[in-house]
């Protein structure tokens, strides 16, 4: 009795309103009384909500005992990946797998391990899982050109963007094709977008990577007009790190590489993917 | 006989089809626009349209219908599964339509005309991206109720309309729609019916909330929101192509809205969602940039933005970009109140801080502080203003103040936004039809802004639900310490040491009658320096208590503007529109005037805090909300009753 009435009192924001500490409240209440599976999967999902990790990780754990379910394994998977316990993320990740062999956990046991390094074993999984959406073509595509195989990993974006026209997966595809020296393919586009667009810094950024050998001069000109244009948009205390991708990009084609460094240090200490700062690494080499 | 008016009863229910979801709009463009219904029953579904409402002389044909099934029916592009095996939606797609022209439309099954003969049923083509079109727009959250306030909330913004003779070009709804899991029965419900009058000629641009997202996948575009919504994908409607429902954009003339999907995908710089972003950005060239989505990166209303992720990560990650891509204008939900910010740019640290973020920490009132001003066009970093409109028509709530606010109501209600020349002019509407916050931004030439250190604080209005109860004063009450007492003051500055105790030495502090105050002449003691210069006053005075004083039923009778905090021989007894901490540091102050009333106070409880055999003090410090408030008043009483 007391239970019901401590239950309805804590019920009584959430029926108000959508409230995670309430929401904890009241699952604490539920797994005191008669613990499951799911209460304790959906009280680490509140957790997670709140930052609290370890608590999140505690309740998976909790879940994971008392009935194997795709949710906690996923969960508790990133969770552990994301603390640098690679070791136990990817046993999870690969029992995920065995127990539902479904396109989204051979991604995720990708990502796994393209986080604990091992971007040979990540290809293998994105290549076993069938490709269906965006986000596997972009893995896909990056995984290739870490490999430095940019003509198969522009191959794989442009049939992808002629399916669904995302514009991510066609900018990718220029930056593939760009690796590739694919000049004739992607200049046109290039030239239109740096024409049409409000911001024209990361296009004319890639022009100058296509055409840095046979347009040296073009190639610098662009590089100072994209750093010019990035300058007032960039906020100095906390700047959008995209922009500062494209400064660093710029910066190290220009052969200015310590401050090209200091950008790559800014998105080192984020949690970033490094996938995403990946052509600055390689411009730096 | 019998069997031939049988017949005629069936053929009759049979022949009777109804839609289960009422005729909408949807995905409008320049030259397009979708009509969209369900039925529960197989139809031969035709849709006529025409540019006068007695001339419907435009057909669509078959193909340009389509009829989407229950999964089990094996039909395109299957319903959710939790449709019922009868559900049938019909999406009909017309082409070829003149920008900025108003259609009237019905819908037939064969030759029955199932739409009322009714001018309501029509809509009206965008304008030509980048034309100089006018636009007005309606904006909604976490609504989805199904209850009355909802419904008042919605009644409020029709009748608004219809005093201002004015009408929408579109509706901005920032999630949580369908309550508790966004299914389609709930949307039919809770959304569709509550709206249906302004749904029939108005298209709503959704984005996913937390409650939709218990059904529907972000990932995957399935479930019953993106069963009801269509949006566009590959930029048909302006913008660029997302390749996905859950975030897009699109123009109206010189308006660019992007909705993005801050519930279940990846929201770091490096995701799709947020490199998608960045592209759509870097390619509009209109003159007014609109950002809507449900997770708001400032609140403190019913969630809190330093403690959870999702209202985290919008802000640290997502917020920079659309800055430095020149948003004018936010709108979230999620956080059940209205909270709107002043003029900030950069405001991303965890907490929220407004050092150094505010560009203006006026009203952007045109008729107070003056419109907020930016450059024009789109300028990076040339400052936002952040609303939260969670407050459509569940119940409200605050837990405390976002420090980068200029008004927050604790009120449900929904915003009006009107885009016209270089002016955008917004209106909070409450469910009452009240206006309860306005503000405008003006685009002209080129502005550049000082950040402000120390900007002013927020307006807070809590109609209703914090106002303390007003308990009639106990007949047989006599005054201990009455009206126009003298008591000790202090202004200017805050006292040092524990000044609520018995024993504080305040003989440095002026004497005088009460009240306190200025601005409202009804106070005994003017403080003619307060404005501008100080927000606190603090009070003591001394009494002894009647011989065979009964104190169980002694109360404070008070007249204030706008907040104070009472303390019996150093103890706190009473505290009204001060939500934390004292003195210099007291927080969340709730707006009151006095209007020459008292309010009485039982203190029951704080009858063991006298002295019954000596000296007793009762302090008080008066707050106001706001430095450059036009009035303040404290005017407290301390009485006894048998």
């Amino acid at each position: 009795m007391t239970r019901v009435l401590l239950l309805l009192i804590l019920c009584l924001p959430l029926r108000a309103h959508y409230d995670v500490n309430a929401a904890v409240a009241v699952l604490t209440v539920e797994i005191k009384a008669a613990p499951t599976a799911d209460l304790y999967y959906r009280r680490a999902v509140e957790f997670r909500a709140l930052r609290e990790k370890a608590h999140a990780i505690s309740d998976l754990r909790a879940s994971l005992k008392l009935k194997p379910h795709s949710g906690s394994f996923a969960a508790l998977a990133e969770l552990l990946s994301d603390r640098g316990e690679h070791r136990e993320a990817l046993q999870l990740g690969e029992r995920l797998l065995k127990l539902d062999p479904a396109p989204a956990h051979s991604f995720l046991l990708a990502e796994l391990s393209l986080a604990s390094g091992d971007s040979a074993a990540a290809l293998r999984h994105i290549q076993n899982g069938p490709p269906a959406k965006d986000a596997t073509h972009l893995l896909h595509a990056h995984l290739l050109e870490e490999k430095e195989d940019s003509q198969k990993a522009a191959v794989i974006l442009k049939s992808a963007h002629n399916n669904t026209k995302s514009i991510v997966l066609r900018n990718s595809w220029l930056d593939a094709a760009i690796s590739a020296g694919l000049v004739n393919e992607v200049l046109p586009t290039l030239n239109l977008e740096i024409e049409t667009s409000r911001f024209s810094a990361s296009h004319r950024i890639r022009r100058a990577r296509l055409l840095m050998k046979e347009d040296p001069k073009l190639a610098r000109q662009d590089l100072t007009l994209a750093l010019a244009e990035l300058a007032p948009r960039i906020q100095p205390a906390r700047p959008d790190l995209t922009l500062i991708h494209d400064r660093g990009l710029a910066l190290a084609l220009l052969d200015r590489q310590e401050e090209a460094r200091r950008d790559l240090a800014l998105l080192q200490a984020t949690s970033l993917s490094p996938l995403s700062y990946a052509l600055l690494i390689r411009a730096l080499r | 006989m019998k069997h031939v008016f049988l017949f005629l009863a069936l053929s009759f229910l049979a022949a009777a089809t109804e839609f289960s979801r009422d005729p909408y709009v949807q995905f409008a463009t320049h030259d397009s626009m979708r009509v969209v219904w369900r039925t529960e029953v197989p139809m031969n579904a035709i849709v006529k349209i025409g540019l006068k409402p007695d001339e419907l002389n435009q057909e669509l044909s078959a193909f340009q219908i389509l009829t989407r099934l229950h999964p089990s029916e094996n039909g395109e592009a299957p319903l959710f599964k939790d449709a019922s095996k009868e559900t049938q939606q019909f999406e009909a797609t017309i082409t070829g339509l003149e920008p900025r022209t108003t259609y009237y439309y019905a819908i037939f099954d064969g030759d029955e005309r199932l739409t009322e003969e009714d001018e309501s049923y029509h809509f009206v083509t965008h304008p030509e991206p980048g034309s100089d079109a006018a636009t007005y727009f309606w904006v909604v959250g976490d609504s989805g109720t199904g209850g009355r306030a909802q419904a008042q909330v919605h009644d409020a913004m029709r009748s608004y309309l219809a005093g201002n003779g004015r009408k929408l070009d579109l509706y901005l709804h920032v999630g949580d729609m369908a309550y508790g899991s966004g299914t389609n029965k709930e949307f039919s419900d809770r959304f569709f019916s509550m709206y249906e009058p302004t749904l029939r000629n108005t298209v709503c641009w959704p984005s996913m909330g937390n409650h939709e997202g218990r059904t529907s996948k972000g990932a995957s575009g399935t479930g019953p929101y993106y069963d009801a919504y269509m949006c566009p994908t590959q930029g048909e409607a302006g913008g660029l192509a997302s390749g996905t429902e859950a975030y897009y954009s699109f123009d109206y003339g010189k308006v660019h809205f992007i909705c993005l999907d801050s519930h279940d995908l990846d929201r770091r710089p490096s995701g799709a969602m947020a490199q998608w972003l960045k592209a759509d950005l870097e390619k509009t060239k209109a003159e007014f940039l609109v950002a809507f989505f449900h997770h708001p990166p400032y609140t403190k209303g019913s969630h809190d933005s330093d403690n959870e992720v999702q209202l985290i990560e919008m802000r640290e990650h997502i917020m920079p970009i659309l800055e430095s891509g020149g948003v004018d204008i936010v709108f979230t939900g999620h956080s059940h109140i209205y909270e709107r910010s002043m003029l900030i740019d950069g405001a991303y640290q965890t907490p929220t801080t407004a050092e150094g973020v505010v560009l203006d920490d006026g009203d952007g009132n045109p008729a107070g502080d003056g419109a907020y001003r930016k450059s024009e066009g789109l300028q990076p970093n040339n400052g936002v203003v952040q609303i939260v409109t969670g407050h459509g028509g569940t119940g409200v709530r605050r837990k405390g103040i976002s420090p980068i606010m200029k008004r927050i109501v604790v009120e449900n209600g929904s915003c009006l936004i009107s885009i016209e020349g270089d002016t955008l002019f917004a209106e909070m509407i409450s469910l009452n039809a009240v206006v309860r916050d306005t503000f405008a931004i003006t685009k002209q030439g080129t502005v550049t802004h000082t950040r402000i250190d120390n900007p002013a604080k927020p307006d807070l209005l809590e109609p209703g639900n914090k106002k303390p109860s007003a308990t009639p004063v106990p007949k047989n009450a006599t005054a201990v310490i009455a009206k126009n007492a003298k008591w000790s003051y202090l202004v200017g500055t805050h006292p040092a040491g524990r000044w609520t105790a018995a024993g504080f030495d305040d003989s440095s502090w002026k004497i005088r009658e009460a009240g306190f105050g200025y601005g409202d002449e009804d106070d005994a003691t003017e403080l003619d320096d307060m404005r501008g210069n100080y927000s606190v006053v603090y009070l003591r005075s001394s009494f002894e208590l009647p011989e065979n004083a009964k104190l169980a039923n002694f109360g404070l009778s008070v007249s204030y503007d706008d907040a104070f905090i009472a303390y019996l021989n150093g103890r706190e007894i009473l505290r009204v529109g001060v939500d934390t901490k004292q003195g210099a540091a007291a927080k969340g102050f709730t707006l009151h005037e006095a209007n020459g009333k008292f309010t009485y106070f039982p203190l029951r409880e704080a009858a063991k805090f006298f002295n019954l055999d000596g000296k007793n003090v009762l302090s008080i410090e008066g707050h106001n909300a706001n430095l450059d408030s036009s009035d303040f008043t404290l005017h407290p009483t301390l009485l006894l009753a048998e």
